[in-house]
């Protein structure tokens, strides 16, 4: 079982995704915002941490780059959820530190595979 | 004088009467919003757990539910159904088709008020069935820009290639929709989008030609660069050039290296001068040092600026030529080039001068 944070502020994604994840056997840190998902991890550190990119206030972009600059955070898996899929956007999220990206609208069973991807990346 | 104070107590009690009707609406209408929402709250739960577990056969529940609570989920489970793909997707389509959503929406896509027929595209869109696309594309050319809008940008939604045609056609100025909205269908749908458009590049009407472009170069559609270096041919209309020229730089095809350089000569016009300088910057092509070097020397300032970030980007051959240039150039390209290299190491300098500061402070 890990750890795995998601912060989006559509509350059908968000539930859809804990779901998912939940079932799957992980325990999950749900969170609308992206200075929550930065509280969220100050307290518990995820495996994975998905972010959705278009938060009010602070993107997915930002909560990533802001994961990256700190030691602590530095090393967690991040996958971002958006509905950006021009080639620059993906860059954007890769440059911020982004593992990997999932294009809106999702299958929640793609989502579930990546996020197993991503983490047994990150156990090897 | 009394008729005057009569005149200002008349508007301050119209306001008042204006303010309060506002106030009672959308107070009315936030109880509906969350009558609706606590009605369907258990539902929805059930809905999404059901999803989530990718299992259309546990969606039987919401087959059996009796119209009017149907009623009240149907939009709910079409704004679900927006956000998903692969089977949950396929599963809430099924099941919207079998509550009659979908026969609901046909028929409301012939109502008299535009409203209806706008909300009646979103929902085809939602459910992008054959049927579905084939009206939106009736719906495209609607009397309403409204309606034409929303069937436009639901086309996009629906995932369905068959709605290319439709958008394409919507890409001529005299279709009366809003290019931005075309554009983003277009770039939703992706892939499937890009044989019709490049077959749009030889379209007879120029605004087409040059929409076709740019979306290519959006849509990062290397299979468009041999047709987009045609349309970018010194023969084309200028707008059409700098729009191939733009797509090629930002899909970064080798290919177009020759052509770029070509449109950086000095009697070019300067807003494909420019263009061409960014694209060889992006390409990253070392034989564009020599190119983007003479442009700093022999500017105008705004170009040979670009230039010299294209240098930067060129890397340790475009960083040698900055140095050179800032070290042996003269007048404003030297400015440029010293210029370029700053900003490049900006976090070092800024370093270095912190550094400087802590020494020297008492």
């Amino acid at each position: 079982m890990s750890l795995i944070l998601v912060a989006d502020d559509d509350r059908d994604i968000r539930d859809l995704v804990v779901f998912k994840l939940s079932n799957a056997g992980h325990e999950v840190l749900a969170v609308d915002d992206g200075p929550s998902a930065l509280a969220a991890v100050t307290e518990r550190l995820p495996e994975v941490a998905i972010l959705d990119v278009s938060m009010p206030g602070m993107s997915g972009f930002d909560v990533c780059a802001s994961l990256r600059s700190e030691e602590r955070t530095a090393g967690i898996p991040v996958l971002l959820l958006t509905a950006k899929a021009q080639e620059a956007d993906v860059q954007t999220g890769f440059a911020a530190g982004a593992d990997d990206y999932i294009v809106k609208p999702f299958s929640p069973r793609e989502l579930l595979s990546r996020v197993e991807a991503v983490l047994a990346r990150a156990r090897r | 004088m009394t008729v005057a104070v009569d005149l200002v107590d008349a508007t301050a009690a119209l306001v008042v009467l204006l303010v309060a009707l506002v106030v009672t609406a959308r107070a009315a209408r936030l109880t509906i919003v969350r009558r609706r929402d606590a009605n369907i709250a258990p539902l929805r739960q059930k809905l999404i757990a059901l999803i989530a577990d990718e299992d259309g056969d546990a969606l039987k529940e919401f087959r059996d539910l009796e119209p009017a609570r149907w009623k009240m989920l149907e939009p709910y489970v079409l704004s679900l159904t927006a956000k998903l793909r692969g089977e949950s997707r396929g599963a809430l389509i099924a099941l919207c088709c079998e509550r009659g959503t979908l026969a609901r929406a046909l028929a409301a896509s012939h109502a008299a008020r535009a409203a209806r027929r706008a909300v009646a595209a979103e929902a085809l869109g939602t459910i992008g069935t054959e049927e579905a696309v084939a009206r939106l594309g009736v719906l495209a050319r609607d009397h309403s820009s409204f309606v034409r809008a929303a069937a436009v940008r639901s086309l996009g939604r629906s995932g369905r290639s068959e709605g290319v045609p439709t958008l394409i056609a919507a890409l001529e100025p005299d279709s009366q929709v809003p290019y931005r909205f075309v554009a983003q269908a277009l770039l939703r749908l992706g892939e499937p989008s890009a044989p019709s458009l490049i077959t749009a590049l030889e379209h007879p009407h120029t605004k087409v030609r040059e929409r076709a472009a740019e979306i290519l170069g959006l849509l990062g559609a290397h299979r468009a660069v041999p047709a987009l270096l045609r349309a970018a041919g010194k023969d084309a209309p200028l707008e059409l050039r700098l729009r191939a020229l733009r797509a090629l730089g930002r899909l970064g095809a080798p290919e177009a290296f020759t052509r770029l350089c070509e449109a950086t000569a000095r009697g070019e016009d300067q807003n494909l001068r420019h263009i061409a300088v960014q694209g060889l910057g992006r390409l990253g092509h070392r034989g564009a040092v020599p190119i983007l070097a003479a442009v700093i020397v022999e500017g105008p300032d705004g170009l040979a600026a670009t230039a010299a970030e294209g240098l930067l980007a060129l890397n340790e051959a475009g960083e040698a030529a900055l140095r050179e240039l800032a070290a042996n150039g003269s007048g404003m390209a030297q400015l440029h080039a010293q210029a370029a290299l700053v900003f490049a190491h900006r976090d070092q300098y800024r370093q270095r001068a912190a550094h400087s500061l802590m020494e020297a402070s008492p």
